[in-house]
């Protein structure tokens, strides 16, 4: 604590270590809520910037925090409720089928709806789900970032994968 | 899958014994697959945050945008004031100035009312913002001053200085001859080290270097009554003031200086000026356009 007393944002060492540290997040965090239609990177840039303007009244504990609600409003205050679309990988991850034409034609129809099961969810699951199973986040982690407890997390995580099951229901293989 | 377990398995908190079951659910595949398959639409395949160089340079943006047309603004504002500063210590501190040129005469209103009359190819100078505190003209040529009365009223020549209390006095200031004449009140001459008070009908003249006293009986120049007026002047100050008042240029293979003139001749006829300054002096005259030839 002591420590940082005489160590603010202003200081451009530790804003650049915030930057390095927390841009990363704070992007997918952008990208996994609002699609990567919404210039996710733009938004985390103008959210540092925002940082940097508030650089004095903002300590380095609460700049995280700072960082994701900041981000998140100028992204609210931008989208117009736009449809969210997260996008996947085109070529086939499973590249040792990829010469059977049903299988790839399987494949994108399986990732197409993937994709609308995604986009679906509500921002609060989708950005749950993501960050724990695609960024390999801790719950606690991801709690800290949107500010909520574990348990919500763990919830989010849980309804995100029922829907997303749900909708996928026929592609289950036997 | 049970709904407990299910939840348990999305978080990482099963115990070795609930995995095992999990594993073996006809579902597990097919959820596993689920996780997976997420991993295709991973962010940083399709967008990431900008270098934090960029973010440097969009921080600083605003701040030289701002500058960029600042900065030529400045500039140009800096360069105006000392434009203007040098032009108003340099050229316009007041200093007002005034020239006639060949032939011509002008009067000239001084600060505080007193009058100067210019005679031909003559130049006066005076500093109208420290008048109130020095009234000094600087003279090169000839001038008749009606000072005002007041203060001490200067005459800066190159040859001398003539210090007055409200009086009217002419000043001739040209080459080595330098004259004052004094019509009214008292002035005070200085040459060199030399100090002369003038009463009026006075009248000093150095011509280099050397003093004479005289009288005059005029209250004023002549050449305000457009004519010219010598005392014993050498010839060559004549004819320069022909020159002058008539705008010509006089040639002779005369010794000028050995002669001297006292007279007058006019500003009003060429002709007549040149035979009121030969006739005396048993010379002749030959006028060729703006060209006099003056001869024995």
């Amino acid at each position: 604590m002591e420590k940082n007393l005489h160590k603010d944002v202003c200081q451009p060492s530790v804003y650049e270590k915030l930057y390095r540290s927390l841009s990363k997040d704070v992007h997918n965090f952008l990208y996994y809520k609002f699609g990567a239609d919404a210039e996710p990177a733009d938004k985390t840039q103008e959210a540092f910037i925002k940082l940097w303007e508030n650089c004095k009244k903002v300590s380095p504990e609460k700049a995280k925090a700072f960082l994701f609600t900041t981000a998140s409003n100028l992204m609210l205050n931008s989208l117009k409720h736009k449809k969210v679309v997260l996008k996947h990988q085109q070529q086939n991850p499973i590249s040792h089928t990829g010469e059977d034409p049903e299988f790839i034609m399987r494949t994108k129809e399986y990732y197409q709806q993937y994709q609308e099961a995604l986009a679906s969810l509500t921002e609060e699951q989708r950005v749950a789900f993501t960050l724990s199973k695609i960024e390999g986040k801790k719950q606690a982690e991801i709690a800290e970032m949107l500010g909520v407890t574990k348990k919500v997390v763990e919830y989010r995580i849980y309804s995100a994968f029922a829907v997303l099951k749900e909708r996928l229901e026929n592609f289950r293989t036997k | 899958m049970d709904e407990k377990l299910l939840h348990k398995w999305l978080n990482d908190d099963l115990s070795p014994a609930e995995r095992k079951a999990v594993e073996q659910d006809p579902d597990f595949g097919f959820y596993q697959a689920i996780l997976q398959d997420a991993a295709g639409f991973k962010a940083d395949q399709f967008s990431a945050p900008y270098s934090f160089e960029s973010l440097e340079e969009a921080v600083a943006a605003p701040k030289t945008t701002k500058l960029r047309y600042l900065q030529p603004m400045l500039r140009i504002a800096a360069v105006l004031v000392i434009a203007l500063g040098v032009y108003f210590t340099l050229f316009n501190d007041g200093i007002t100035t005034v020239e006639t040129a060949m032939t011509e005469q002008r009067t000239v209103i001084l600060p505080d009312a007193s009058e100067v009359i210019l005679n031909a190819a003559s130049s006066l100078s005076f500093d109208g913002d420290s008048w109130d505190k020095a009234r000094q003209v600087n003279l090169d040529g000839e001038a008749y001053f009606k000072v005002a009365k007041g203060q001490k009223f200067d005459v800066m020549s190159s040859q001398g200085k003539v210090t007055v209390l409200g009086t009217q006095f002419k000043v001739i200031d040209r080459g080595s001859f330098f004259e004052v004449v004094c019509y009214e009140g008292r002035v005070a001459v200085t040459y060199g080290d030399a100090l002369q008070p003038l009463n009026p009908g006075d009248a000093i003249r150095f011509l280099d270097g050397e003093a004479r006293l005289y009288n005059v009986n005029n209250t004023a120049p002549s050449w305000l009554a457009e004519k010219s007026d010598f005392d014993a002047v050498p010839l060559a100050m004549v004819l320069r003031e022909l020159e002058r008042q008539y705008n010509i240029t006089v040639k002779t293979q005369l010794a000028l200086n050995e002669r001297q003139f006292s007279g007058t001749f006019t500003h009003k006829d060429l002709e007549q000026a040149l035979n009121q300054i030969t006739a005396p002096l048993q010379l002749t005259y030959n006028i060729n356009g703006k060209e006099v030839t003056i001869g024995e």
